[in-house]
C-alpha cells in the first residue's frame, strides 16, 4: 500500500456572491441523508442542516442591510468538541486534516454539541423517518444515523474517500477541483470553493493567499476553523 | 425491523440487492442473517454498488436546466446539474435538486382512480383499460367542447400532441396557465420582447437597476441568473458589478444589491420614467445616451414622482448619473409590478433606460431574441389572465364537455374570487393526470395519474438560451415506479379510438412521435446517432442566429404612467399588500416535497409555515410581537397567520409568501399555512391581478414559529399549546 | 450478487440436471428473485471498497473469503471485526494512515 499524501481541506465561502439560495443546503440534504425535521420539532430548536445560511440584518429602516453567511462544520484543526468526547467518537483525521464523527461509536452524550462554539453539529432526537418511497432517495455511500447519534458536516468525506482511491487505483494523483462536495457543485454564483491547502496550485489556495478579504469565524476562539471567508467587496461606483 | 423487511421486499421488485440494505438505519444491531435479493433481471446498464449517470431536463420551473441523475442500483439517488448544458453549466438551485422526492413521494398515486361525488376524496382504482375506456366515451361525448389546461413545464412534445389532438377534435387551442408564469408575469414579458422571454446578461454589466426583478430568488431562471450573478461580482480585472434594487419588500436580490431603495408598492414604472426624464434634462452620460432619452423619456414631473414613490428627487437624480455613465448600465422589468393593472406600461417603462443607454444586444445588456428559430419544435405558449378568465366563462356557461388538466393546479392557483371552482361544477367530465391528488384532482372525476419527469420522455426549447439555441432533452432516469402510463401515450391510445382524431396522431407511440419530431435536428447525421447523442449529452445546441433588430422606439412608450390601483379603500384597507414568491415553495408545487418544505426561508429561516411579514415599525403601532396570529384582510378574501417582524419592509406595506395552504397535495403539504392568492382579485376582463389594499386585526392568539433562528420566549408549555394533541 | 438473468446466461445449458441448477431455474421461470443467505458481513457503517483491497493491495479472493471453489456449502472463514480489519491495516507500511477511521467510517 503506497504513503497516502496528507490533506488540508479547506472550504472557500466569498460571502460578495453567496444569494442565500439554499441550494446547498437542499444538495446537502439529498447527499448525506440528513432527515428533515417536523414543524414541531423545528420549532423545539432540533431541526438538523448540515449547512445553513445565517442572515443577519443590519441597520435601522429605511438603511436595512440583511447579510448571509453560509455556515458548516468548520473541520478546525483545533476542535473543541474532540477533546471533550468521552468515548472518541468525536476525533481527528490527521492525514486528511478533518473532524470526524463516527456514528457508531457514538453514545449520544452531547458533550462535542455543547462545547461547539460554531453550533453546527445536529443530534438525532428520533430515528430519521423517510416515509414509503423516499428511503430509494438515500444515498448507499453514507450511513443513516439512528436515534441517540451525533452527526454534522464531513466535507462530503465520502466523495472525498471515493476521489482518492479512484486515484489510487489508477495510480495518479488527485487533480485539484476532483473532490467536489454536494454544496460546492450545486452553488449557482460559485460562492463556495474546495480545494486542499497543500496543494500550492489548487484554487482555494490561490483565493486564501494574501487575500485581504478573508477572515474565519470566531478566529479569537484559538480553534484554527478550516473554512475561510471573504467578506464583501465594493464596486467602483460614486454613490 | 420486521416493518422495515416488508416495506424493502415491496420495492425490491423495483430496485436493486445490495443497495436496499442501505435503507436500514445504520447503526442498529446487525441481524443474524440477512439476505441478498438481486434483480431477476438487471435494469439496464447497472452494475451493483456503481453509479450510471442519466443526463435529463428539471421540470421543477420552466427554465428548462439540464440535469444529470445518479443512478445506484436502479435507484436515483441524487440529481444534479448537467455540467454540458450551456444554461446551467452544471449549477442546480434547491428545487431542482429536490426533484427526488417528486419521482419517490410517498404520496403518489399508484395507478388511475376514480372518484365518485366530487370533492368526496373517496378514490377507486380502476384499471388503466377501463381508465382509457372511460375517457374515450366522456371526450367523445364532449365532441369538440373539450379544453385542455396544461401548465409550464409541460415538455414540447408533449404540448405538441395536445395541440394536434386539439385541433384534430376542433377544440380550443390549450390553455397554459400556471401560477409560477402568471405571477412572474410571463405573458406579459413575452409581449413586451417580440414574442420571447428576456434574457439579461448582467455578468457583464457595469451597473444593473432592478426594479422588483427577484433575479436570485424564484424567477425565470435562479441557476442561471445566480450563475450571471456570480461573473457580475467577479468579472475580468477586479471589476464589481454594481446593483440597484427597487422594491417595498427586501428579497434575497434586494439583500444582494448595494442600493436598495425601498419605494412605493407599484411605483417602479414611475422610478423609472423619472430616471429617464433626469437622464435627458440633468444631460447625464454621453450624448447619443442624451439624445436617445431627449427622444425616448416621458413627459413627467420628477418632484411628484419622489412622492408618489418615496425616492428623493436628489436620489433619483444621483441614480439617473449613474446609470447613465458607466457603460453597460441594464435595467430588468421584475415580479410584482408583472402582476398589476399596468404591467405592460411598467416594463416598457423599465425597457426604455435599456433603450436609452443602447444595450439592447450588447454584451452584458439584454439579449435579442433570435431571428426566427427555424424548429417546429414546441415551446407551450403561455396563455394571458384574459384567456384564463375566457375559459372560466365559458365553464361556468356550460360550454365546455370536459376538462383535462396537466402539470396545473388551478383550483390551487387561482384566486377564490376568479370563480374556477363554481364554474368547473358545470363542467360535465373533468380529468387530471396528477401525480398526486391536488386541489384540482379533488374536483376531477378521474385521475389518470402521469409518470414524473424523472420517469418520462421529452425536450425542452429553452427560451431565452441566453445566446444559444437550446433543446434539452428527457428521459428516464429510471424505470417507472409505478404501473403508470405516460400522458402522451394515454394521447395516442385514445385517439386512435376517436375517429377524428384518429388521423392526426398515427404514431404507435410517444418515443416514436418524439423521435420524429428531434429527426429535423438531426440535419445531415444518422438519426439513430443524433437520437443516443441527444439523450447522453442532455440536448442539442448551438449558438444563435443573428438577433433580431432592437425593439422600434415608439412614442407610445414615452406615455406617462399613471400611479398604480390598488384595491380597496385607503382608509379602510390601509396597508400595501405585497406577496412574493418564496425561493423553495416557489408557486405552491414544491410543497409536497419534504426537503423544500424543512428548509428554512433565508430571510425569516421560517420553514413549514405561512408568515405575515410586518414592519417592526408597524408592529409596534398595532401592539403585536412576533408570533402573534393576526387576520389579513383584503376586499377580496381574509386569512389567518402568525407574524414575523421584518425589518425590510415598508411600514406601510405587509407581506406574504405563496405556496401553503394547501387543503390536498400529499401529507406534506395538507393542512399547513394559508394560501394568500386569495386575497387577490382577477380583474374583469382585464389582462392582470389586481393588488389590493389589506387590513390587519390582531386575533389574540400566538403561535409557535418554526425558525430555525433562536427564539425568545419558546417555551415547551408554549410549543404544547401551540401544537395539541401530540 | 449476479442478477437471476445472468446465472442462467450459462446454466440454461450447463449443469442442468442437478438439483441445485434446477432449483435456480425454478426461480427463474417464476421470475423471483432468489433470497441468497449472506454468508460474509460488514455493519451498514462500515464502507469497504474491494476494488482498492484487489488492484491497490494485490489480495487475493482467498484470503477473506476461503477456497470457495472447494466449499460445498459457502461458509465465513473469518470473522470480519473491527478488530481483523486492523490486524491487517496494523501490519502494512503506511500502517497509521490505514488506521484513520474515516478509512472505513464515512
Amino acid at each position: 500500500m503506497p504513503e497516502l499524501p496528507e490533506r488540508k481541506w479547506t472550504m472557500v465561502v466569498n460571502l460578495d456572491t453567496c444569494t442565500g439560495c439554499n441550494a446547498c443546503v437542499v444538495a446537502c440534504h439529498a447527499e448525506n441523508n440528513v432527515p428533515i425535521v417536523s414543524e414541531e420539532e423545528v420549532v423545539r430548536g432540533r431541526a438538523m442542516h448540515w449547512i445553513r445560511i445565517e442572515r443577519y440584518w443590519e441597520g435601522e429602516w429605511p438603511d436595512v442591510k440583511a447579510r448571509y453567511i453560509p455556515v458548516m462544520c468548520q473541520q478546525c484543526e483545533r476542535a473543541p468538541c474532540e477533546p471533550v468526547c468521552p468515548v472518541y467518537a468525536t476525533l481527528h483525521s490527521q492525514r486528511e486534516n478533518l473532524n470526524l464523527q463516527v456514528y457508531n461509536r457514538c453514545v449520544g452524550t452531547r458533550y462535542c454539541q455543547n462545547n461547539d462554539p460554531y453550533k453546527v453539529r445536529f443530534f438525532n432526537f428520533f430515528d430519521p423517518n423517510f416515509e414509503g418511497l423516499l428511503k430509494e432517495q438515500l444515498n448507499p455511500d453514507v450511513t443513516v444515523r439512528s436515534a441517540g447519534v451525533m452527526e454534522k458536516c464531513t466535507f462530503c468525506v465520502q466523495r472525498i474517500r471515493r476521489s482518492e482511491e479512484q486515484a489510487l487505483v489508477a495510480d495518479r494523483p488527485l487533480r485539484d477541483g476532483e473532490v467536489v462536495p454536494a454544496c460546492v457543485q450545486a452553488c449557482p454564483t460559485s460562492a463556495l470553493v474546495f480545494g486542499d491547502l497543500k496543494d500550492p496550485e489548487s484554487e482555494a489556495t490561490r483565493l486564501v493567499r494574501g487575500n485581504q478579504r478573508k477572515f474565519r469565524l470566531l478566529e479569537e476562539l484559538g480553534a484554527e476553523p478550516q473554512v475561510y471567508y471573504l467578506q464583501s467587496g465594493h464596486s467602483a461606483v460614486n454613490e | 425491523m420486521t416493518a422495515q423487511r416488508i416495506s424493502r421486499r415491496d420495492f425490491l421488485r423495483i430496485s436493486a440487492a445490495g443497495a436496499a440494505l442501505s435503507v436500514l438505519t445504520g447503526c442498529q444491531n446487525p441481524r443474524r442473517w440477512v439476505t441478498l435479493e438481486p434483480f431477476v433481471s438487471p435494469p439496464e446498464q447497472q452494475l451493483a454498488g456503481v453509479p450510471t449517470w442519466y443526463a435529463s431536463t428539471c421540470r421543477q420551473c420552466p427554465a428548462g436546466c439540464g440535469i444529470v441523475a445518479r443512478i445506484m442500483n436502479g435507484r436515483a439517488v441524487k440529481i444534479e446539474g448537467n455540467p454540458a448544458h450551456p444554461l446551467n453549466r452544471g449549477k442546480l438551485c434547491a428545487r431542482g435538486q429536490a426533484g427526488l422526492q417528486v419521482l419517490y413521494n410517498p404520496d403518489r398515486l399508484q395507478g388511475p382512480v376514480r372518484q365518485e361525488g366530487r370533492g368526496s376524496r373517496q378514490f377507486q382504482p380502476l384499471s388503466w383499460d377501463d381508465a382509457l375506456l372511460s375517457l374515450v366515451s366522456k371526450l367523445q361525448a364532449a365532441g369538440d367542447k373539450v379544453v385542455f389546461w396544461l401548465g409550464s413545464t409541460i415538455s414540447g412534445h408533449l404540448y405538441d400532441l395536445f395541440q394536434r389532438f386539439a385541433s384534430a377534435i376542433n377544440a380550443p387551442d390549450p390553455l397554459v396557465f400556471d401560477l409560477y408564469t402568471a405571477f412572474n408575469g410571463y405573458p406579459t414579458l413575452i409581449q413586451a420582447n417580440q414574442g420571447q422571454l428576456p434574457a439579461y446578461e448582467l455578468g457583464q454589466a457595469d451597473v444593473v437597476f432592478s426594479f422588483g426583478a427577484d433575479f436570485l430568488g424564484a424567477w425565470l431562471s435562479s441557476t442561471r441568473y445566480g450563475i450571471e450573478f456570480g461573473e457580475f461580482r467577479n468579472q475580468s480585472l477586479g471589476k464589481r458589478g454594481y446593483l440597484v434594487q427597487f422594491e417595498p419588500r427586501m428579497s434575497a436580490t434586494g439583500a444582494k444589491a448595494d442600493r436598495w431603495l425601498p419605494l412605493r408598492p407599484g411605483a417602479e414604472g414611475l422610478v423609472a420614467q423619472a430616471i429617464a426624464r433626469l437622464i435627458a434634462d440633468q444631460g447625464a452620460g454621453p450624448t447619443d445616451r442624451v439624445e436617445r432619452a431627449r427622444a425616448l423619456a416621458a413627459d413627467v414631473d420628477v418632484g411628484s414622482i419622489a412622492e408618489a414613490s418615496g425616492i428623493s428627487a436628489e436620489e433619483l437624480g444621483r441614480l439617473a448619473q449613474i446609470f447613465a455613465q458607466y457603460d453597460r448600465p441594464l435595467a430588468i422589468p421584475g415580479v410584482p409590478l408583472a402582476g398589476k393593472d399596468q404591467a405592460a406600461g411598467i416594463i416598457a417603462a423599465v425597457q426604455v433606460l435599456n433603450l436609452i443607454a443602447g444595450v439592447a444586444g450588447q454584451p452584458g445588456g439584454q439579449e435579442l431574441p433570435p431571428a426566427a428559430p427555424g424548429l417546429l419544435l414546441k415551446r407551450p405558449a403561455i396563455s394571458s389572465m384574459e384567456r384564463v378568465r375566457q375559459v372560466i366563462d365559458q365553464m361556468a356557461g356550460g360550454q365546455v364537455g370536459a376538462l383535462v388538466v396537466y402539470g396545473a393546479n388551478p383550483a390551487y392557483e387561482l384566486p377564490d374570487q376568479a370563480g374556477f371552482a363554481g364554474a368547473l361544477a358545470k363542467v360535465p367530465f373533468v380529468v387530471s393526470s396528477t401525480p398526486i391528488i391536488d386541489e384540482t384532482a379533488v374536483l376531477a372525476d378521474l385521475i389518470l395519474p402521469d409518470r414524473t419527469y424523472l420517469e418520462s420522455w421529452g425536450y425542452t426549447v429553452v427560451t431565452p438560451g441566453f445566446g444559444e439555441m437550446i433543446v434539452s432533452s428527457q428521459q428516464p432516469v429510471v424505470g417507472p415506479v409505478f404501473d403508470n402510463r405516460s400522458l402522451a401515450d394515454v394521447l395516442l391510445a385514445v385517439s386512435r379510438e376517436i375517429p377524428l382524431a384518429a388521423g392526426g396522431l398515427p404514431w404507435a407511440d410517444e418515443v416514436a412521435f418524439l423521435k420524429e419530431s428531434l429527426g429535423q435536428l438531426a440535419g445531415s447525421e444518422d438519426p439513430e446517432r443524433f437520437q443516443a447523442d441527444f439523450q447522453q449529452h442532455g440536448g442539442w445546441w448551438q449558438k444563435t442566429a443573428p438577433a433580431l433588430e432592437a425593439p422600434e422606439t415608439s412614442p407610445e412608450k414615452a406615455r406617462p404612467l399613471s400611479p398604480i390601483n390598488f384595491l380597496g379603500d385607503e382608509q379602510e384597507y390601509p396597508y400595501y399588500l405585497h406577496l412574493f414568491m418564496p425561493t423553495l415553495l416557489s408557486d405552491g408545487r414544491g410543497a409536497s416535497q419534504p426537503w423544500l418544505q424543512g428548509s428554512p426561508d433565508t430571510n425569516t429561516t421560517i420553514s413549514w409555515q405561512t408568515w405575515v411579514e410586518i414592519s417592526p415599525v408597524t408592529a409596534k403601532r398595532l401592539g403585536v410581537k412576533q408570533g402573534d396570529i393576526v387576520r389579513v384582510t383584503s376586499p377580496a378574501g381574509e386569512l389567518e397567520a402568525p407574524v414575523y417582524l421584518y425589518p425590510a419592509l415598508r411600514p406601510d406595506t405587509i407581506a406574504i409568501p405563496l405556496g401553503q395552504g394547501h387543503t390536498d397535495f400529499g401529507r406534506y403539504a395538507q393542512n399547513r399555512g394559508s394560501n394568500p392568492i386569495h386575497l387577490l382579485d382577477v380583474e374583469a376582463g382585464g389582462a392582470g391581478w389586481v393588488t389590493p389594499r389589506v387590513r390587519i386585526t390582531p386575533t389574540g392568539k400566538r403561535a409557535a414559529l418554526a425558525t430555525f433562528e433562536n427564539q425568545v420566549g419558546v417555551t415547551e408549555g408554549f410549543i404544547n399549546e401551540a401544537f395539541p394533541g401530540r | 450478487m449476479p442478477s437471476v438473468e445472468k446465472c442462467m446466461g450459462c446454466h440454461k445449458t450447463i449443469a442442468t440436471g442437478s438439483p441445485a441448477i434446477q432449483q435456480l431455474a425454478g426461480y427463474w421461470e417464476r421470475q423471483e428473485p432468489i433470497p441468497w443467505v449472506r454468508v460474509n458481513r460488514l455493519p451498514r457503517f462500515v464502507y469497504f471498497s474491494h476494488q482498492v483491497h484487489v488492484t491497490v493491495a494485490n489480495l487475493d479472493c482467498e484470503r477473506c473469503h476461503g477456497d470457495v471453489g472447494h466449499m460445498a456449502e459457502a461458509y465465513p472463514v473469518v470473522t470480519m471485526n473491527m478488530g481483523w480489519c486492523l490486524n491487517c491495516h496494523e501490519k502494512q507500511p503506511n500502517a497509521a494512515q490505514l488506521k484513520d477511521c474515516v478509512i472505513c467510517h464515512q
